[in-house]
């Protein structure tokens, strides 16, 4: 087999969350009125990367084989916080930026420390602790509004020189410094095998609690970059029960799409990054085909389920059955 | 009966069964051995439905069927059992074996006359297994009688044995051999795969030998010593299986003084020295295994444990592995490797801190070291990138011994070293082993092998119902004395064991 060929084979989920993104992207555009312009683009970005982040957030867990049912408390509690602190002048804003992202990863190394000392299943802890963070959200802002700095929201959510997204490029930067260096550190090779086979990893002389701890540590960190992005957004905080529920859910879909196996121990971030701008685009397709709003979540459900099928395809060539439950 | 003609099989490129033809008889055990892929198992698995052949055909009572599937297989009265453990742990005995096929009155599934039935089918097979217990709470050897007990609950006239006595003792084997005898009594066609030629030797009428996926030989077993078998089946003379044993004996480097692990092992002590083979024997369940997983940290453990002469007490896998002690699970498919990742990965996976620059992976380093453990093992693949569970046992064994051997330990303790492993594979693991005393490593094999801890150790260890039963050297080493110190008497059965599992 050919180096290339090997090379589309090792990535072919990410592939594939990519072609479903640009086929959906272009029947999008096609059928947008202005087309593809600066300001077009901007507005997916400022939508998409807020969901892809939150999804990178729920892939590293799901690669040791676990769940964050908390990534969009945390990205609401980072919100509310940010409408509080990321004010005034450069030094305030910047010490506010340090304490929300602070706050993310705080509740990510919880996670992480009841997960692995109090030896809970992961889906139930992040239950509860996303409910927590969701309540210390609600004691922060109990009605939406607050401020933010607003050089700064205009800047990320603007234009770079040449038309490009400010937002993509906060995106790019993430990746290369939190996706990147995990993926490549011991830790991350570590996280693979916990997802693969905790019980060899284990025999193997992994240091499971601290990898685990780490992984959700992360994952908490980069929810609350999310939710710093919501606030330059909305220009506000709101503790909003739905947009926490929404987000989590919708990040463990964008994950699927992007060709990650729930089972753990395969996957990429940069997958659900594809797969979060695929699903964000189907909810504006309906808006540009001018469905009526009362079909739209049955007709994203069933797009959501043929574009998750779509991921599943190598499953269905396996011949052998037996091959499917192991 | 069951008739294959001419059958080959390919997967994609890969022809893996070239024009194989067999005849089952009513009233026969035929016996099918060869290497690890040499395509025992595509051939069972098409002769009970699982696969459709590319080429040739199967025949019934002399008519050409075809079977779709393993269903309609069963339907003819042809059963496969399987050499994994195929239960749902979490029901009881009679539940597994009525699942999908439950008694039923009206809509209701009717307990009661499946324990009944159970319990009949249990005895037939001469086993004490109760038919209410869960599952889970049976021994290996248990379940595998189950398993057995539930192939044979439908209406059978081909019963496939695939490896049936990986798991089982002696005693336990020739249970089973009483069984087969009584199938064979009442017109069953058997076939029966296995890799412990003294046992086919016992068993089977018919030996069919498969090299590579063509047919060698098929001959009354009256006609083949285990020792031709074997010959047949690698196709080069297996005179010297085992290697020369190395002097052996030097400074001890372990000394364990009653150690006890909670609920399996009871104040065993021994003496491991430099450059020696040391076995452990014994029965399944004898605490072996547990014996060293408490050693290594791997469960609780208490007594005394020096190491170089220094007291010392693992509490984690982690501390004993950087002590120069490492441990290779019997269980390498759910223990030893990560079955859904490449080579790679798996190679390096016990020692990542060595292959990391300021805790970032250096992947070429990791290529060369996968290069030189290719090389250094024999490793067979076509290309790099296969995933471990894409390997045959005997490579997936060896690239579990390459990946722990980076660790350059000092003490290697390995449970169950040839367990599906081929002949041809066997003999390089041995001699690794040997190579490995004799740069003055200190080895401990655990085997229910009995011929291999003799062929292999300098000493065995035999141990009984978590206590160190005693220790035979030199010309003690025999199947007789590891056997009545595993058992503590010479049971009548167990004579007929020995007797069945040694070469005539």
């Amino acid at each position: 087999m050919s180096r290339l060929r090997y090379q589309l084979l090792e990535h072919r989920g990410t592939l594939l969350a990519a072609a479903v993104f640009a086929a959906l992207f272009l029947v999008y555009i096609s059928n947008y009125a202005t087309g593809l312009n600066a300001a077009v683009a901007t507005t997916v970005a400022n939508k998409g990367v807020l969901l892809a982040i939150v999804a990178m957030a729920q892939t590293l867990p799901i690669l040791t084989a676990g769940l964050d049912l908390s990534v969009g408390m945390v990205f609401v509690l980072a919100n509310c916080l940010a409408s509080e602190l990321v004010v005034g002048g450069p030094l305030q804003t910047a010490f506010g930026i340090v304490v929300v992202l602070g706050a993310g990863l705080a509740c990510g190394l919880l996670n992480g420390l009841i997960i692995v000392y109090g030896r809970l299943q992961p889906i139930i802890t992040t239950l509860a602790t996303g409910a927590i963070y969701y309540g210390l959200a609600l004691w922060l802002r109990p009605v939406p509004g607050g401020d933010i700095n607003s050089d700064l929201a205009d800047a990320v959510t603007g234009q770079l020189p040449g038309g490009i997204p400010a937002m993509l490029a906060v995106l790019m930067a993430v990746v290369l410094l939190v996706w990147v260096p995990f993926r490549n550190s011991v830790t991350g090779r570590a996280a693979l095998a916990i997802g693969s086979s905790e019980t060899a990893a284990y025999m193997s002389g992994i240091p499971i609690a601290r990898v685990k701890i780490v992984t959700y540590a992360l994952s908490g960190l980069l929810a609350a970059i999310a939710g710093l992005l919501l606030t330059f957004v909305t220009y506000s905080g709101e503790a909003s029960s739905s947009i926490g529920g929404t987000y989590t859910l919708n990040s463990i879909a964008a994950v699927v799409i992007g060709g990650t196996s729930l089972m753990g121990g395969y996957g990429s971030a940069i997958g659900s990054i594809f797969g979060a701008f695929a699903l964000r685009t189907i909810g504006d397709l309906l808006f540009v085909l001018d469905l009526d709003p009362l079909w739209q979540p049955l007709f994203q459900g069933m797009i959501l389920l043929v574009a998750v099928s779509l991921s599943a395809l190598r499953l269905l060539k396996i011949r052998n059955r037996l091959d499917l439950f192991s | 009966m069951l008739q294959a003609d001419q059958i080959s099989k390919s997967f994609g490129p890969v022809k893996v069964l070239d024009g194989i033809s067999i005849a089952l008889e009513p009233g026969r055990v035929h016996a099918v051995i060869g290497e690890n892929g040499a395509g025992k198992s595509t051939l069972m698995r098409i002769l009970s439905g699982y696969l459709e052949p590319s080429g040739g055909g199967l025949l019934w009572e002399g008519a050409p069927i075809r079977f779709a599937s393993a269903f309609e297989a069963e339907r003819h009265g042809v059963v496969l059992i399987h050499q994994e453990i195929l239960l749902a742990d979490d029901l009881s005995v009679a539940q597994n074996l009525f699942l999908g096929r439950e008694i039923r009155r009206g809509l209701m599934v009717d307990d009661a006359a499946m324990d009944r039935r159970t319990r009949d089918v249990l005895a037939e097979l001469g086993t004490a297994i109760p038919a209410d217990s869960e599952v889970r709470r049976l021994s290996l050897a248990d379940r595998q009688f189950v398993q057995i007990a539930r192939a044979l609950l439908v209406p059978n006239k081909v019963v496939i044995f695939d490896e049936p006595t990986a798991v089982l003792t002696p005693v336990e084997t020739e249970k089973l051999f009483v069984v087969i005898r009584r199938l064979r009594e009442v017109g069953v066609a058997v076939l029966y795969v296995s890799h412990r030629l003294p046992e086919v030797k016992a068993i089977s009428d018919t030996v069919t030998v498969l090299r590579d996926g063509r047919h060698v030989t098929t001959a009354p077993t009256s006609d083949l010593d285990p020792i031709d078998m074997a010959r047949l089946m690698v196709g080069r003379d297996m005179a010297k299986l085992y290697p020369a044993r190395s002097a052996g004996g030097g400074a001890v480097v372990l000394a364990a003084e009653g150690i006890s692990v909670p609920g399996y092992v009871e104040d065993a002590s021994f003496k491991l020295r430099r450059g020696e083979i040391l076995g452990f024997g014994g029965l399944v369940g004898a605490g072996r295994t547990e014996l060293f997983e408490g050693i290594v940290g791997l469960r609780p453990s208490r007594g005394g444990l020096e190491l170089h002469g220094k007291p010392v007490h693992f509490t984690d896998v982690r501390a004993s592995m950087k002590a120069g002690i490492t441990y290779l699970s019997e269980d390498r498919k759910g223990k030893g490797l990560l079955l859904d990742e490449e080579l790679r990965e798996n190679l390096t996976l016990a020692a990542l801190d060595r292959f990391a620059r300021g805790g970032v992976m250096d992947v070429p380093a990791e290529e060369e070291a996968l290069d030189g453990a290719i090389s250094r093992f024999d490793i067979r693949v076509g290309r790099r990138n296969l995933l471990a569970r894409q390997l045959s046992g005997g490579n997936q064994q060896k690239l579990f011994l390459a990946k722990m051997m980076l660790l350059e330990p000092r003490i290697v303790i390995i449970d169950e070293p040839t367990r599906g492993v081929d002949i041809g594979t066997k003999q390089q693991i041995y001699s690794f082993l040997a190579n490995l005393a004799a740069q003055g490593v200190a080895v401990v094999v655990i085997s229910s092998e009995m011929q291999e801890l003799i062929g292999l150790c300098h000493r065995i260890l035999v141990m009984r119902g978590g206590r160190i039963a005693g220790e035979v050297s030199g010309d003690e080493m025999t199947e007789d004395e590891i056997v009545f110190l595993a058992t503590g008497v010479h049971e009548i059965g167990v004579e007929t064991a020995v007797e069945a599992a040694r070469p005539a």
